[in-house]
């Protein structure tokens, strides 16, 4: 089964300028390219890291304001419905309320488009 | 009288498949168990790992060879010679595929295989990879390149799933399709 291997080891016996130093500047820098790939991604990991630490802490004051602006409304409406609340011109509570969605949507908007980054994976795959 | 051949003879045979099915299986465990220790006794706690390193500090050799467009060299990703302790690897292979030779090779070493029972390691697949201390040989050279233990830290720590295969290659220093083939096994061991 060793045969393979013998006739390789004659064919370096015959012909050894085939073998190259360990120490040659070829796999040296071969060595050095995959360190450099692992240090590169590594740190593309830990900034990764970092922003998903950051978006975490942006996504918990998103979600505190909207659920202070839903909260708003729901108070507004249930004042409003219990009659503890008065409004003379009606448009106003319309106002409030279409002002509570339009907020709510600009920071559904907000989380959507930045807070998940669409191209992600390419960073570490390209 | 009959009756005692009969017995005697199927127990014969069936110490023969024993035997046989033994030596046609690869034991896995060892590999592993053997990989293990010898990245805990040279302390090594991160990737990339230096397998020519730890395969000189065991006291072998690393000789790389140029194809120089022969066929039949061009054809081969490295081997090891027991008689002079040597490792010959392909120069002209992918730095990735050169530290899975030499850890494959040094598989070879470390399990105390018959140098009858092992041949070449080729760059593309051949049936000689089924042959049980080929594929024991793998086995050890996926656990050095990467240790599961250090896998499942890297992955908790970068919070990558087994779909960044890519990410965590570059990081252990192996191709992308040794991840793949590590991390598949690693989940189906794991029942996941």
């Amino acid at each position: 089964m060793d045969t393979e291997r013998k006739q390789l080891l004659d064919a370096f016996r015959d012909r050894p300028d085939i073998l190259v130093d360990l120490v040659s500047a070829d796999n040296e820098t071969k060595k050095a390219e995959l360190e450099s790939k692992r240090e590169q991604t590594a740190a593309l990991l830990q900034e990764k890291k970092e922003i998903n630490r950051m978006r975490a802490s942006w996504s918990r004051w998103l979600l505190i304001c909207i659920v202070s602006i839903v909260s708003f409304d729901f108070l507004l409406i249930a004042l409003l419905g219990l009659n503890i609340w008065t409004f003379e011109d009606q448009r106003l509570i319309l106002a409030f309320i279409i002002e509570g969605l339009i907020k709510i949507t600009g920071l559904a908007y907000i989380v959507v488009n930045y807070l998940f980054d669409k191209n992600e994976k390419n960073i570490f795959h390209e | 009288m009959y009756e005692i051949l009969i017995y005697s003879s199927s127990f014969v045979v069936e110490q023969i498949m024993i035997h046989y099915k033994y030596m046609n299986t690869p034991d896995y465990k060892k590999a592993t168990d053997t990989a293990l220790m010898l990245l805990k006794s040279f302390e090594i706690r991160g990737p990339v790992i230096p397998v020519d390193e730890i395969a000189q500090r065991e006291g072998i050799a690393i000789q790389y060879f140029r194809p120089d467009h022969d066929k039949k060299l061009e054809k081969v990703s490295g081997f090891f010679d027991p008689d002079s302790k040597t490792i010959y690897v392909n120069s002209a292979d992918t730095p990735t595929r050169q530290l899975f030779t030499i850890a494959h090779e040094l598989g070879h070493f470390e399990l105390q295989h018959n140098p009858s029972q092992f041949d070449v390691l080729y760059r593309f697949a051949t049936p000689i990879d089924k042959e049980p201390v080929e594929q024991e040989a793998n086995c050890f050279a996926a656990n050095l390149l990467v240790p599961e233990e250090m896998l499942a830290k890297i992955m908790k720590k970068y919070n990558l799933t087994a779909n960044d295969f890519q990410t965590l290659a570059d990081l252990f220093g192996v191709s992308a399709e040794v991840m793949k083939y590590r991390l598949r096994w690693i989940l189906n061991a794991n029942n996941f």
